[in-house]
């Protein structure tokens, strides 16, 4: 186990490079940079600066320099410094902005996961051991219909449901009054009142995509002949779907724990940003827009390391449960 | 004490003094409560006490001098749009953050030098500029030499006084090439005359600077107008400058810059640095990017008293809350979120949304005077790097061809929600410089007309599609850049189809702004579309009627040659040259009846010219002010060169407590 | 982006997986034929059993019918607009008017603006009929190669009038005929990516679990760092960096085959930890211990024993790619104006003007979810009806 562990986290420098390269890399596909952006901006307000002015923004801000020797500034300040930036149109340390909206941003991840799974495993549970029945056709429609609506018209619905059935305040987090003022249970309170709406939506396709693959993978297994020999020896249902098929028809879950960082950081940008929800997917998404490069490859960059780090924790959780994996990967 | 922590609870839910509660002590919000509290109703004959009861309070503990001694000897007297207020309020408004500054500078950064007058039209000269800052101001008759009086006694927002060290510190800011330019805020382009030379200080006493430039300049006060203070709160920025700070390297370091011009820019951000001293009427105390809001409170040094002598700002806190959307702000002002606000969802498709929320959410409008010139002007480019296309996009009879061949009518009606009038690029009527003959020539929809005219261009021979043939004997066909703002593509789909009938072939080419700036910059496109300005700003905004500037995107190469002084780009032709003599002279022209007349014979020239194609002038836009918000005029002027609305004194505007 | 988008793959795949098992049964020709029949004909008879699955199967049939014969079915071009109508709501068609005349046709709106909220009113004018029809002369459109023509299977008689069943868009066009012509390509577009994406990761994953070793080793790390890469940022930066000359279709076709070459490897991940786990399974050992080909190991005896699960992933990602487009439609990435899809159609609907006066221009959204449950049902149908242990 030592050895798998060891070799996986050997493994993991090379994909970090690729990845550090790849983020820094991504930015600068677009044509035009930071500036190009910043003269756009100035000129939607009636401001424009002359072509001297630009180019010396262009070496304030080291944008004139090849593309090898600013990725080579940027990763050198991130290894050796811990520093990963700053942010152009903030003009703050990229690290004081990430301070501000990643603990949202996990908080949001993980009260839909939370979400996800708790109302995911019941349901697909029910539809394998039950299939065919109403309860299963229901359960299928109701997550077929979660799968097909596209999240961001979920996101105004529900928004126009609050705002005019509700009277609800939306977008953000918080009402006006909370916005500012310090940490309370009343500010808590009224975090939670926000916080359906993005959790419902972002949720809502991943409970049902959970909900399908559960049922197959448990009909799969529901199948096979350990579990028919088990209730020919009279053991109880719930004990013959606990003790084995359950079990390893979560396996495929446990190996996607993973990656559901970035596709959550995906899906979360566009609702944020529908939402106008304080979290990083807006600050990516504002970013990249305006090609703000040091911001944009520092929220990339972590995500990608946390997903990394999220794959190989559940590949150990994988060896942990299935010996043959860990067995085979020798 | 269990009656106290009710009582604070109360306030945080009310509307009033909300953002006071943060941060003052309980006890003092109480006092400024009751005091408020027997002040009902817009009163006008109330004695206010001179401040604001929340600043009385902390004068009384000792926290803060008397009003008397905050106040300049003599503070500028704002004169109330409707009544006088009362004090007290949280003006609720929204913001996209990190790029849209802008709004905050509209809204409570606003204090020039000198100003506008509210209601200020674009007359050119100084004809609406009112001093500010500066108690008065001279110029010498050829406009060549400006005197500035500053206010004895004026105070920036941490207690400090403004004197003309502030003015020094600013000009040796921007005149230091290490600086300007770059970090935001300071640029010479302001003090720069005519010649690219700066105008010479000279700083008489702590209360009197003059400058004098080479030759009589005749934008320098508008331009001012436009938002320069002229000065830089000294005592706070030399301890990030190396002419003043032995050990800056180590303060750099520590804050975490590379270099003391960074660190400069992020102190020197009203948005994002709440400590930086400030002249508004209200100072940044929750700065962006810290929370979800950001939040400015009443400065107790502010400047401005009104008809009473009562200091002003009447509003005790301004609040901005971030929103990515627009369209999750428009879902705040329908639930009565938003008190006042000209920015981001006033547009025509919105109007009858907010108008049905209206009443319910207790607001209504108020009316904007449009700044634009069009709402989408096509810019052949005249300058085209390729010969042939270059040949037909200057010849005058093809754009007169392919602008009759527009039918105007129709795109008011599907993409502008029947608002606004088929016309070139032309001054709104308000504007002292309208002309209905630059705003309707070549307007009326007529095909016979336009094949009529791209016949006499020459292109009258066509091929088996029916497409005219060029001069190389290869059909016209050429593409539009379109940078895609609302209604450009539209807009183009329709004038794709109308050209089509009349033998051209125009493909509309939608791509990311960025990617357009790139473009036009290097002479790329073939055309452009874009948003056309000087519909009030004529003066300041010229490079719509001649190209002057790199904005003018229907010549890049004529506004190179101008700006570099005939160095680089390509000569224009003769009638352009003799605009482009006219401006200068404008420039250099101190009168603003000589001025007017120039800006006229300009406007003339352009008509002939005919550089680029307009399609709509845009109606008059709205903004959304709540009924429990005063003081907002009816109607204020739309122009991003005069800070709308703060040009009507945000000041002044109350809320009924 | 919904979660599931690192899924892509084809249905179609489903139909080569299977005949792809028979071939190489040992037996004399005549059985195999045999079997092949009645493989597929029990196949079916499990399918036709599903009747939510044969519901969504003649609805997805229907869709392509519609997709192929949209510019006849459709009463308008995507093109035609009428001014007078825009945001109009959606019209009645009448069989007998007033005084009791019999012929199909509709009415005419009069528009009517306030001057000062710009609110829009439609009247019906029961003096303006509007006369109706089946095969009416048209827009032309193009049939195949230079071929054009102009019948369309219903519309106004008068080709210069213009009836509007299912309301009118923000510029007067018909949403009827956007919605049978936006079928086209959010039918069609993603089908292309899932397919690659789907070959891809059944052959990579494939070769990683079965050979394992170095090879494992090195595709594993090439998923995973294809994996820590989130999407969005990738689309924003690729869209962005394709030429601009492209066509929007052309454009959206380079970027779905690049989503497919990052998607592959959520199925290769899938595929390899089953095969990892069936690498020891009795029936694998003792048919390699028989001597069979690693080939014929893989398709004879690995994939079947869990082709349930690659169905099931499949059938959550065609509707994946057609959501994908929606969703990038909405950032102003995917397609755009003037190619007409449902993701660019719902792209002017995200309002609350359209929310509160012209809520018939989400249509496009209910076609969207139609056509997604129709497929997640043919898929959850082809599932069951393909899986091995069912008795």
């Amino acid at each position: 186990m030592l050895t798998f562990m060891g070799r996986r986290l050997l493994y993991m420098v090379p994909t970090l490079f690729a990845i550090s390269l790849v983020s820094f890399l991504i930015i600068q596909l677009p044509p035009g940079d930071y500036i190009t952006t910043l003269v756009a901006q100035m000129e939607n307000d009636g401001q424009s600066l002359d072509a001297a002015t630009i180019e010396a923004l262009r070496v304030r801000y080291g944008l004139d320099e090849p593309f090898i020797v600013q990725y080579w500034l940027w990763i050198s300040n991130i290894l050796f410094h811990g520093d990963f930036g700053q942010s152009f149109q903030w003009n703050q340390p990229v690290a004081v902005l990430l301070e501000r909206t990643l603990p949202f941003t996990i908080l949001l991840t993980f009260s839909t996961l939370l979400f996800t799974w708790v109302i995911a495993f019941p349901i697909g549970i029910y539809s394998a051991v039950r299939q065919y029945s109403p309860g299963d056709y229901l359960a299928t429609t109701i997550g077929f219909l979660g799968l097909a609506i596209p999240n961001f018209l979920l996101a105004l619905g529900l928004m126009y449901v609050a705002l005019f059935v509700f009277g609800q305040s939306v977008g953000g987090l918080f009402s006006p009054e909370y916005e500012t003022a310090p940490w309370s249970l009343a500010k808590m309170g009224d975090l939670l009142g926000h916080l359906w709406i993005p959790m419902v939506v972002l949720g809502t396709a991943g409970t049902a995509g959970l909900i399908r693959v559960l049922r197959a993978n448990l009909l799969d297994e529901l199948r096979k002949p350990y579990v028919v020999a088990a209730r020919s020896r009279g053991l109880s249902e719930p004990r013959i779907l606990l003790k084995y098929p359950l079990r390893v028809a979560v396996n495929p879950f446990l190996s996607t724990i993973g990656w559901v960082l970035p596709a959550l950081v995906s899906g979360e940008i566009i609702v944020s940003q529908v939402l106008s929800l304080p979290t990083t997917g807006p600050l990516l998404l504002g970013a990249l827009r305006s090609q703000d490069m040091y911001l944009a490859g520092a929220v990339i960059f972590i995500v990608s390391v946390l997903t990394v780090v999220g794959t190989l924790l559940s590949d150990i959780l994988l060896a942990k449960l299935d010996p043959r994996v860990r067995l085979g990967a020798k | 004490m269990n009656r106290s922590a009710k009582h604070r609870r109360k306030f945080r839910h009310g509307p009033a003094l909300r953002g006071l509660a943060l941060v003052l002590a309980a006890g003092l919000v109480v006092a400024g409560c009751t005091e408020a509290d027997p002040e009902e109703g817009p009163t006008t004959s109330v004695d206010l006490g001179g401040e604001a009861p929340a600043l009385a309070a902390l004068v009384e503990s000792g926290d803060l001098p008397p009003v008397e001694e905050r106040l300049p000897a003599e503070p500028v007297v704002v004169t109330p749009n409707e009544s006088l207020g009362q004090y007290g309020g949280t003006w609720r408004t929204v913001t996209q953050g990190p790029g849209d500054e802008v709004w905050f500078q509209r809204t409570i950064g606003y204090e020039p030098i000198v100003r506008w007058i509210p209601e200020w039209t674009g007359a050119p000269g100084d004809a609406e500029v009112i001093p500010n800052i500066a108690e008065s101001y001279d110029v010498n008759e050829d406009g060549t030499v400006y005197t500035f009086h500053l206010r004895e006694g004026m105070r920036w927002s941490d207690g400090e006084p403004v004197t003309t060290a502030d003015v020094q510190l600013y000009y040796d800011l921007v005149s230091n090439p290490e600086i300007t330019g770059t970090v935001d805020g300071i640029s010479d382009s302001i003090v720069k005359g005519s010649t690219g030379e700066l105008a010479a200080l000279e700083i008489g006493d702590d209360y009197t600077f003059t400058l004098t430039f080479p030759e009589p300049s005749g934008v320098f006060l508008p331009s001012l107008a436009e938002g320069t203070s002229l000065m830089v709160p000294r005592h706070y920025l030399e301890q990030f400058l190396p002419d003043y700070n032995a050990d800056l390297d180590a303060l750099v370091e520590s804050e975490g810059f590379t270099t003391w011009a960074e660190l400069l820019a992020a102190k020197y951000d009203a948005w994002t640095n709440p400590d930086l001293p400030v002249l508004n009427p209200w100072m940044v105390t929750e700065p962006l990017g810290t929370s979800t809001a950001v939040v400015a409170e009443r400065n107790p040094y502010y400047w401005k008293v009104d008809t009473e002598g009562n200091q002003l700002p009447y509003i005790d806190t301004v609040r901005y809350t971030v929103m990515n959307e627009p369209e999750v702000m428009l879902a705040a002002a329908i639930q009565g979120d938003i008190d006042m606000h000209v920015r981001h969802f006033n547009t025509a498709v919105n109007k009858p949304v907010l108008a049905q929320a209206r009443e319910e959410a207790n607001f209504d409008f108020f009316n904007l005077i449009p700044g634009l010139a069009n709402e989408m002007v096509i810019m052949l480019n005249l300058t085209h790097q390729d010969p042939v296309q270059r040949e037909i996009f200057n010849n005058l009879d093809f754009r007169i061809g392919l602008s009759y061949a527009i039918n105007r009518e129709e795109i008011v009606n599907t993409v502008y929600q029947r608002q606004g009038t088929p016309s070139q690029v032309s001054p709104q009527p308000e504007s002292p410089f309208y002309s209905e003959a630059l705003s309707t020539q070549y307007t009326e929809y007529d095909v016979d007309l336009a094949n009529e005219a791209l016949d006499r261009a020459g292109y009258s021979e066509r091929d088996a599609q029916g497409r005219r043939l060029g001069p190389d004997g290869q059909p016209i066909t050429f593409t539009v850049d379109n940078p895609g703002q609302p209604g450009f593509d539209d807009s183009l789909a329709l004038i794709s189809g109308y050209w089509a009938e009349v033998g051209i072939t125009m493909t509309p080419n939608s791509m990311d702004r960025s990617l357009y700036e790139e473009r036009r910059s290097a002479n790329i496109p073939d055309a452009g579309v874009w948003l056309a300005g000087g519909g009030t700003d004529v003066v300041q905004n010229p490079y719509w009627y001649l190209p002057v500037s790199n904005r003018a995107d229907y010549a890049q190469l004529w506004a190179t040659w101008y700006t570099t002084n005939g160095a680089e780009g390509e000569a224009p032709p003769e009638a352009t040259q003799q605009q482009m003599e006219l401006y200068d002279e404008l420039r250099a022209t101190f009168d603003p009846d000589r001025q007017a007349e120039l800006m006229t014979q300009i406007l003339e020239i352009s008509a002939e010219q005919f550089y680029h194609i307009g399609t709509v002038l845009p109606a008059s836009g709205y903004g959304i002010v709540s009924n429990d918000f005063h003081n907002v005029p009816e109607l204020i002027p739309d122009s991003y060169r005069v800070a709308t609305p703060a040009l009507t004194n945000p000041e002044q505007y109350w809320m009924s407590q | 982006m919904s979660i599931n988008i690192a899924s892509e793959e084809a249905v179609a795949e489903v139909a080569t997986a299977e005949p792809g098992v028979e071939p190489e049964a040992p037996d004399g020709t005549t059985k195999v034929d045999r079997d092949r029949a009645g493989q597929w004909r029990l196949v079916w008879w499990r399918f036709r059993a599903h009747k939510l699955a044969m519901v969504g199967l003649v609805t997805i049939i229907v869709i392509y019918v519609i997709a192929l014969l949209a510019p006849f079915l459709a009463p308008f071009s995507s093109t035609t607009f009428d001014a007078d109508y825009i945001y109009a709501p959606p019209q009645r068609v009448h069989v007998v008017d007033d005084d009791g005349n019999w012929g199909l046709h509709a009415l005419g709106f009069t528009l009517e603006q306030d001057p000062e909220t710009f609110a829009l009113t439609h009247t019906v004018n029961p003096e303006d009929r509007i006369d109706l029809g089946f095969f009416v002369r048209g827009d032309s459109y193009t049939v195949v190669g230079p071929i054009t023509w102009d019948v369309h299977l219903f519309g106004p008689t008068d080709p210069d009038r213009v009836v509007y069943l299912m309301g009118a868009d923000r510029i007067g066009r018909d949403m009827f005929s956007m919605l049978i012509h936006g079928t086209r390509i959010s039918m069609t577009i993603g089908l292309v990516g899932v397919a690659l994406a789907f070959g891809l990761g059944v052959l990579l994953g494939g070769i990683s679990g079965y050979v394992g070793g170095a090879v494992d080793t090195i595709i594993q790390r090439i998923v995973e760092f294809f994996m820590s890469l989130p999407t969005l940022p990738l689309w924003l930066g690729l869209a962005a960096a394709l030429p601009q000359d492209w066509s929007s279709t052309r454009r959206y076709f380079a970027i779905t085959i690049i989503l497919a070459i990052i998607a592959w490897t959520d199925l290769a991940r899938v595929v390899r930890g089953k095969f990892l786990s069936l690498r020891t399974e009795e029936f694998v050992v003792s048919a390699r211990l028989d001597g069979s080909p690693g080939r014929r190991v893989i398709f004879r005896h690995m994939l079947p024993s869990f082709s349930s699960h690659l169905i099931a992933s499949l059938t959550l990602s065609i509707p994946a790619m057609i959501l994908a487009e929606t969703s990038l439609s909405f950032l102003g990435l995917g397609l755009k104006a003037p190619t007409v899809s449902w993701g660019v159609l719902l792209e002017q609907a995200q309002n609350f003007r359209v929310l509160q006066d012209a809520p018939w221009l989400l249509l496009p959204g209910v076609a969207v979810v139609i056509a997604v449950l129709a497929l997640n049902f043919v898929g959850d149908g082809l599932r069951d009806a393909a899986d091995p242990y069912r008795a």
